[in-house]
């Protein structure tokens, strides 16, 4: 039987206004967060500022000065997607300890994100980790087909990030990704992520997965790990799951099928020229897993199962899909917030069209189309404004014409521009608002509610502080534990792949993915754990009681139930 | 319309029956979700979008 480990990455995006009602400075709010996370028990990274954490996880600003989560390694996709949602308490609970600490911080939210509309390069990842004997380079073509079809599940739904910001996509991040395979991961990304940072010794390699986007469904994301850790896994195991299954073109498949909300555009296969539609390639690759599940980790099954009942939903347009998938409760939302002449249908054209003006239109201009009130359109076309500051926006004003020229065409109006501007900034802010943590996230709200589907994941609370039990982050979790709390131990420090504890300097060795004993470099010497209460550090278990909402947990294991095959 | 449920009982009343609680049901799920959905967004909103995005706007990372 494979053993499997698995992994996710989330950058989270903040956002709130400082005492006097300003906007806040994001950077000092980011390291507020990690400096109330300093005063849990932690080890800090041997390189870096990252804090490692009491469940085998990690926390950190990155790039861009945003907070990041890394979950433990996981055994399987359930166990994953709690590590997760674990993350998210733990931030949402940090946020409101910053608020209570800092008099000058009025609000601090912090939000499951992925793209910033006003500023498209701003994009916030949110990746996976896959433990691998095959290198990426040998499954990348594997992943590829999987990865681009996977979206009409695990799509987080949104607008293309180009210059009208208002046409629907199953993926925002699908036009981040420009390539198929690439080393990078801040530019020129691709499909498939190229770097091999192992973190194991022995024949493992680390599958890098940059592709996916932050989702609060739990079903979703149960749905998005599991499936992909399968095609890995069949890989592994000599199966070739995408058999077959090669694209013609896959960066322009992708964008195909996130374009579709019907979920029934097609695209071609590179050998035979065959047309597919996502679900149709979904298929195949969920057969070949079945005729493989005799290798596959026990969790396979009822994986595969949730796996073809979701497709089965998607491919008869199930009227409650939005239950159970971020992109379809999305469009149901926005969908509700254009009315009259600006009918979601009106918009949608028009923003189709808008989209088309910067592939034919004049290049390097849908950046600033993205970002301009769109009353502005009419005095750009018109050449208003060129003679002020003519070379730069010679070729915005001619892409306003066409942009123009397209709202006639869809039957509107420039007298409509300001009312499509206004409802432009309210879906933009209902997309950041849908994955903001706490109660008063939309995706929350709803949750506590009981009204989306779960996926069972279990005590999520737990997940904050304890490890899980069967992977090498419970030596990583439970040195946190005993070091992090002993004033002794000052100095000590840890990194995936080992700890090091001071003062005597041994060294916990985690390259082996699977680990039986915690094995130091000096067995004969133990760490006693020491009891907390030196009046610096809030155990986890009191933060939870203090932060996190139990009841609207509770609700959300309460799952309404989904409609049966053929209704 | 067609359900799992139809397939195990054959009779048309009856038939009829469970189609008709089940979109009822479908309905008035629904109907909830969408009314929550509403109150959410009521709830979760800003008074000026435009100033939000605008103070939220920050470098994204990966």
């Amino acid at each position: 039987m494979l053993a499997m480990l698995m992994g996710a990455e989330t950058e989270y995006a903040i956002a709130g206004l400082d005492h006097v009602g300003r906007g806040l400075d994001l950077s000092g709010a980011a390291q507020a967060l990690v400096g109330e996370a300093r005063r849990h028990r932690y080890l800090p990274s041997m390189r870096g500022s990252a804090l490692f954490l009491e469940n085998g996880g990690c926390f950190y600003v990155d790039r861009g000065n945003h907070p990041e989560y890394a979950t433990p390694e996981c055994r399987d996709p359930w166990q994953l997607a709690r590590y997760v949602r674990a993350g998210d308490l733990f931030l949402e609970g940090l946020a409101a300890e910053v608020m209570a600490r800092h008099p000058t911080i009025r609000q601090l939210t912090v939000h499951r994100a992925n793209v910033h509309y006003r500023a498209p390069d701003a994009v916030w990842g949110s990746h996976e980790s896959y433990l691998s004997r095959l290198d990426p380079r040998e499954i990348g073509s594997h992943l590829v087909p999987h990865l681009v079809s996977r979206i009409v599940f695990a799509g987080a739904g949104g607008f293309v990030p180009g210059p009208t910001g208002l046409l629907f996509t199953l993926s925002p991040r699908a036009w981040s990704l420009g390539k198929e395979m690439s080393g990078g991961s801040t530019h020129e990304r691709g499909i498939v992520h190229l770097r091999d940072e192992t973190l194991s010794r022995g024949p493992y390699h680390r599958i890098h997965v940059i592709a996916g986007e932050s989702l609060c469904s739990e079903r979703a994301a149960v749905l998005r790990y599991g499936s992909t850790a399968l095609v890995v896994a069949a890989a592994n195991l000599g199966a070739d799951p995408t058999a077959g299954l090669a694209l013609a073109d896959s960066v322009g498949a992708l964008r195909t099928i996130a374009a579709d909300p019907t979920c029934r555009a097609t695209v071609e296969l590179d050998r035979t020229g065959e047309r597919l539609t996502a679900v149709e390639i979904q298929r195949r690759i969920l057969g070949r897993i079945e005729g493989a599940l005799g290798g596959l980790p026990g969790w396979a099954v009822p994986l595969a199962e949730l796996w073809r009942a979701e497709l089965d939903r998607i491919e008869r347009a199930a009227p409650d899909l939005h239950l159970s998938l971020d992109w379809a409760l999305k469009l149901e939302l926005f969908r509700r917030r254009a009315e009259g002449r600006l009918s979601w249908e009106a918009v949608q054209r028009w923003a189709a069209r808008g989209e088309r003006t910067e592939a034919k239109g004049p290049r390097g201009s849908g950046p600033l189309m993205a970002s301009l009130p769109f009353e502005r359109l009419v005095a750009l076309a018109q050449g208003g404004e060129q003679a002020k500051v003519a070379d730069s926006l010679v070729r915005p004003a001619a892409h306003a014409v066409l942009m123009l020229e397209a709202l006639t065409e869809c039957g509107l109006a420039a007298d409509d521009l300001a009312a499509l501007g206004a409802l432009r900034a309210k879906l933009h802010e209902i997309d950041f608002r849908f994955g903001q943590l706490g109660g008063e996230g939309i995706y929350q709200q709803l949750a506590g509610a009981g009204l989306v589907a779960g996926a069972g994941l279990g005590e999520v609370d737990a997940a904050i502080c304890t490890p899980p039990p069967d992977t090498r982050a419970r030596f990583r979790g439970e040195a946190v534990t005993h070091l992090g709390a002993n004033p002794g131990a000052l100095g000590s420090s840890a990194e995936w792949t080992h700890v090091r504890r001071k003062p005597d300097g041994r060294v916990l060795d985690l390259r082996d993915p699977f680990p039986g004993e915690p094995i130091w470099e000096d067995p004969g010497v133990t760490i006693e754990p020491m009891p907390t209460g030196d009046g610096l550090q809030l155990t986890l278990p009191e933060f939870i009681r203090r932060h996190t909402r139990r009841s609207g947990q509770a609700a959300a294991d309460r799952p309404p139930s989904l409609s049966e095959p053929g209704t | 319309m067609r359900t799992r449920q139809d397939r195990e009982h054959p009779d048309d009343s009856e038939r009829q029956g469970d189609d008709d609680a089940n979109l009822e049901r479908l309905r008035q799920q629904a109907d909830d979700f969408l009314a929550a959905g509403d109150a959410a967004i009521e709830r979760a909103l800003s008074s000026d979008s435009e100033a939000f995005l605008r103070s939220s706007r920050q470098l994204g990372g990966q």
